[in-house]
């Protein structure tokens, strides 16, 4: 076996199933179509490693970067799955709050081209909300939230 | 045809006679291979490469391969080189520039020379001046050279490696300089060998050969790094150096001004990154990162090493405590210290690798050029390039006339005498190309021809096509174009019918060009092969040219001119003012090249022996990689204990030694009192030390995988620290004032200061590898005793 490879292949691209306290650590992952360099791929395992540990069977979103561009916001989130098995999506409600739980932002996103989410794992993925999605004034730098908007049956 | 061939050659070099013969021995040999079928021609291939190999000169077999060349040409496009063909050539073949008009039919010349060198089986290259023009000769030229058993390739911008290599491992490949520089620069870039697509230099056609060897000059050929996606993990880095404490997540060597990082703060930022071993191959970007981040927080001190002054970093000079003015940290540090401030994040100046397109030809075995316009700069191709400039004359004889300039004192009258020659020959029929020096001159004229109502067309194209196609029809009757001078160069432009017998495409030169040569080019687009035609350049006091001139010589001449009522100047001597302001903007510009040459001499011996250093951990077989590895190792601790002796004679200090030997060696444990008695012997006990090493390098021995990682390890160290030599050089360059130096050669001195900067370099790139791999190994030896401990 080789010294390179022996630390190469350890654990932390292997998913690791619920350890004792229930609890799931997602494996970073990036969609194939993503071209990012090997500074940014750090910057995101930094931010992956400081999410909170999933609960088995979950899905998830996590925002770790709001960008303005003009009016428009663009949010930077993880996408998790701690479900055994892989996950897509399709047509998702996705809503920004700020600390008090004040809705600032809903819009409807189509994430068929995100494809699947694997196993036990997280990937980044960028949304725009544009500036007539809002229905706040403004948004702060701090204390944002995106969420899954769930629907009522 | 005789004629014009003889007083030719009555210039009287012997080499023109020594070709004139050739060229008689190839129309001899014409009707020997109009007897040859299809398959006899292209099977002489294999005739002339068995010849070769036997050992005969290509000088040999010139004259015979022409006339294979000449013959297949007939018979697949129906067209037979002319005398002066074969004469140009011939003077290619031998690596000569040849100065032959345009319309003469370059391209079918170079169908010569690259059929023979081909026959080497180390490939030909030809240069095009545009990718337009590469995809065109090879689809017309490439037929004779196929129909001769050569494979032909092109090598354009959008094509992938794969195609690449396709093209390049043809007999002859056609395509641009700068693609084929880049494609140089990329190669040494790669991290396997099969990774490259050029396979050597041995022999290249450049066609308009002043343009890329004179005017390109000092353009050079830079790949520069994604710049800017650091910004955010330096704030991370920083961020994270902030909660690091010294002794405990970090140790500071006072003596060599640098920190490293406990095995706590390792696994700290393993942590924090969610990878495994931060020492590992994959991660030495990260590495680098974290390291600049610490030395930005424990070693470089606000108000001492730097200064923030408006937001930014500037660097304090140690020895005279003043501000260093635009001149910033390298390889990250400044990048790491404004993240350490909280400042905004400058951009990274990260070059990778640079050649200029001179440099870039001087790798070839041999050159050849061609051009309309070469005589002007003979001496400097001579000079500088060693190549001969040999005049070819033309088929026809030349019947253009080239009229006398007209010099406008200012600009207004000047475009007026151009619109009314416009209109005045407009109106006999005659087509009319105005040559200006930019589109926005070309706008300016327009609107005058629009208020005097004559249809014109402004060549503006978008893309080499469009202005081919539109260029090539600027000899339709009663045509009148606006082009720049260098637009749709290398397309022809064919007589209209009728035009010849209203006297040809007339000319007019809006402006005069800082080089003659530009100017050639531009009257050279008129009276092509034996056409009618004429020229003439209507100029003004006020354009460019004169810019550049002295001011005050300037001012003189303007004082004396006498002009009539329409402003045109007619003494004193128009023509020689002229000529000599051309001159002199002329030799300023031939200087400043042969500075730039001077100084990047230095850079370019430089890159061949760092490219060397990568070829041939690049050739190396991954078993035998950590032969080199361990080649860099010695070197380094031989470095360090030369430098040990030689700086601690007077007072020794051997802690300072043994800290840093500490970095490279596993398991040192000596302690001062051990060095003290084995004065002398230090070197022979280092390495005796080192030979614990070897024998741990041996089991990784038929490991490929682990040598292949060691080999992109090895080439990833090489590659940053001389990409920031670059940028070091760079400004090196910049700093290098003529007048400052007093009496000593400026030259001398930078090419010294070159020298010790890059036995720097050298000796960073070993203790940088040397350093990083123990880090590793010694990170993995713990790795794996933890390990066994927990199997227990």
């Amino acid at each position: 076996m080789s010294l390179f490879g022996k630390r190469d292949n350890a654990a932390s691209d292997v998913p690791k199933l619920a350890d004792q306290n229930d609890t799931v650590h997602t494996v970073l992952m990036f969609h194939k179509g993503w071209d990012i360099s090997k500074q940014e791929e750090y910057v995101y395992k930094f931010h992956h490693q400081r999410l909170p540990a999933l609960k088995p069977n979950q899905i998830s979103i996590s925002g770790i970067k709001l960008t303005r561009v003009e009016d428009d916001v663009i949010i930077v989130a993880f996408l998790r799955n701690s479900i055994d098995k892989a996950v897509s999506f399709d047509i998702v409600d996705l809503l920004l709050v700020d600390g008090d739980g004040k809705l600032l932002v809903k819009k409807t996103f189509d994430l068929t081209e995100l494809g699947e989410i694997p196993a036990l794992s997280s990937m980044p993925w960028r949304f725009l909300f544009e500036e007539g999605d809002m229905l706040a004034e403004s948004i702060p730098d701090e204390g944002w939230k995106i969420a899954f908007e769930m629907k009522r049956k | 045809m005789l004629s014009s061939m003889k007083k030719f050659f009555k210039e009287g070099s012997k080499d023109l006679k020594r070709i004139y013969k050739l060229v008689e021995e190839v129309n001899r040999l014409e009707g020997k291979y109009e007897k040859y079928s299809d398959l006899e021609l292209s099977e002489m291939k294999n005739r002339f490469k068995s010849i070769l190999d036997a050992g005969d000169n290509i000088l040999d077999i010139q004259a015979e391969a022409f006339a294979v060349v000449r013959e297949a040409s007939k018979r697949v496009l129906n067209l037979r080189h002319h005398d002066v063909q074969l004469a140009g050539g011939f003077v290619l073949s031998e690596g000569g520039i040849a100065q032959m008009n345009t319309g003469e039919g370059k391209t079918l010349v170079s169908t010569l020379p690259s059929y023979l060198h081909a026959l080497f089986g180390n490939g030909v290259h030809i240069i095009t001046a545009n990718e337009y023009l590469a995809k065109r000769d090879k689809e017309s030229m490439g037929q004779i050279l196929e129909f001769l058993g050569l494979t032909v390739g092109l090598n354009i911008s959008q094509m992938g490696p794969s195609a690449k290599r396709e093209a390049y491992a043809a007999d002859i490949t056609y395509g641009t300089a700068t693609e084929f520089g880049f494609d140089y620069l990329r190669d040494n870039l790669v991290y396997r060998r099969e990774d490259k697509v050029q396979r050597g230099h041995r022999f290249a056609i450049v066609d308009e050969v002043d343009s890329i060897l004179i005017d390109e000059a000092r353009t050079p050929l830079i790949i520069a790094g994604r710049a800017n996606d650091g910004t955010e993990l330096y704030q991370i880095t920083a961020q994270i150096m902030k909660t690091f404490i010294e002794k405990d997540d970090y140790e500071i060597s006072v003596e060599s001004r640098s920190a490293f990082f406990t095995d706590q703060g390792a696994s700290k930022i393993e942590e924090a990154f969610g990878i495994d071993n931060l020492y590992g191959m994959e991660h030495q970007e990260l590495l680098h990162n974290v390291t600049q981040a610490l030395k930005a927080r424990a070693i470089m001190k606000l108000d001492v090493d730097y200064i923030v002054i408006d937001g930014k970093i500037a660097i304090i000079d140690k020895f005279t405590g003043r501000v260093m003015e635009g001149r910033s940290f390298s390889d990250g540090l400044h990048q790491a210290i404004e993240a350490k401030e909280g400042l905004e994040i400058s951009e990274e100046n990260e070059t990778q690798a640079m050649i200029s397109v001179q440099n870039y030809f001087r790798l070839y075995h041999s050159m050849s050029g061609m051009t309309g316009s070469a005589i002007p700069s003979k001496s400097e191709f001579q000079e500088i390039y060693q190549l001969p400039v040999i005049e070819i004359p033309t088929n026809e004889p030349i019947i253009r006339v080239d009229e006398v300039d007209l010099l406008y004192k200012d600009e207004t009258s000047k475009i007026n005498k151009i619109v009314t020659e416009v209109k005045r020959i407009h109106d006999e029929g005659r087509p009319i190309l105005i040559g200006t020096t930019s589109i926005e001159q070309s706008e300016k004229i327009s609107v005058q021809l629009d208020n005097r109502k004559i249809k014109h067309q402004i060549l503006n194209a978008k893309t080499e096509e469009d202005e081919a196609e539109i260029i090539a029809n600027a000899g339709q009757k009663k045509q009148v174009m606006l082009a720049t001078n260098m637009a749709g160069r290398g397309t022809d432009i064919l007589l209209g019918n009728d035009v010849k017998e209203l006297g040809g495409l007339h000319i007019i030169g809006t402006e005069r060009h800082e080089s003659r040569r530009i100017d050639m080019q531009l009257r050279g687009r008129s009276g092509r092969q034996g056409d009618p035609g004429s020229t003439q350049f209507i100029i003004s006091l006020e354009d460019d040219l004169f810019h550049y001139y002295d001011e005050e010589e300037m001012g003189r001449y303007i004082k004396k001119i006498k002009t009539d009522e329409n402003g045109v100047v007619l003494g004193p001597a128009p023509d020689k003012f002229v000529k000599m302001v051309q001159e002199t903007v002329e030799q300023m510009h031939q200087s400043s090249r042969y500075h730039l040459l001077k100084l990047e001499h230095a850079l370019n011996e430089q890159s061949k022996i760092i490219y060397a250093m990568r070829d041939r951990i690049l050739d190396m077989k991954p078993e035998r990689i950590s032969a080199i590895l361990l080649e860099y190792i010695v070197k380094y601790i031989t470095r360090l204990t030369v430098k040990y002796d030689r700086e601690h004679i007077a007072e020794p200090d051997s802690s300072a030694l043994i800290e840093e030997l500490t970095f490279v060696l596993l398991s040192l444990g000596w302690q001062e009192s051990d060095l003290k008695d084995i004065e002398g012997q230090i070197e022979g006990r280092v390495l005796e030390a080192l030979g614990e090493w070897e024998s741990r390098l041996v089991i990784f021995q038929d490991d490929a995988e682990w040598g292949n990682q060691l080999r992109a390890f090895m080439l990833q160290h090489i590659d940053t620290n001389w990409m920031n030599h670059l940028d070091e050089m760079n400004s090196l360059k910049e700093g290098i004032g003529l007048s400052e130096y007093g009496q000593q050669d400026p030259y001398a001195l930078f090419e010294k200061a070159a020298l010790s900067q890059f036995n720097l370099l050298l000796s960073k790139i070993e203790a940088e590898i040397s350093i990083r791999f123990m880090e590793y190994m010694k990170s993995n030896q713990q790795d794996a005793a933890s390990l066994e401990g927990e199997e227990r």
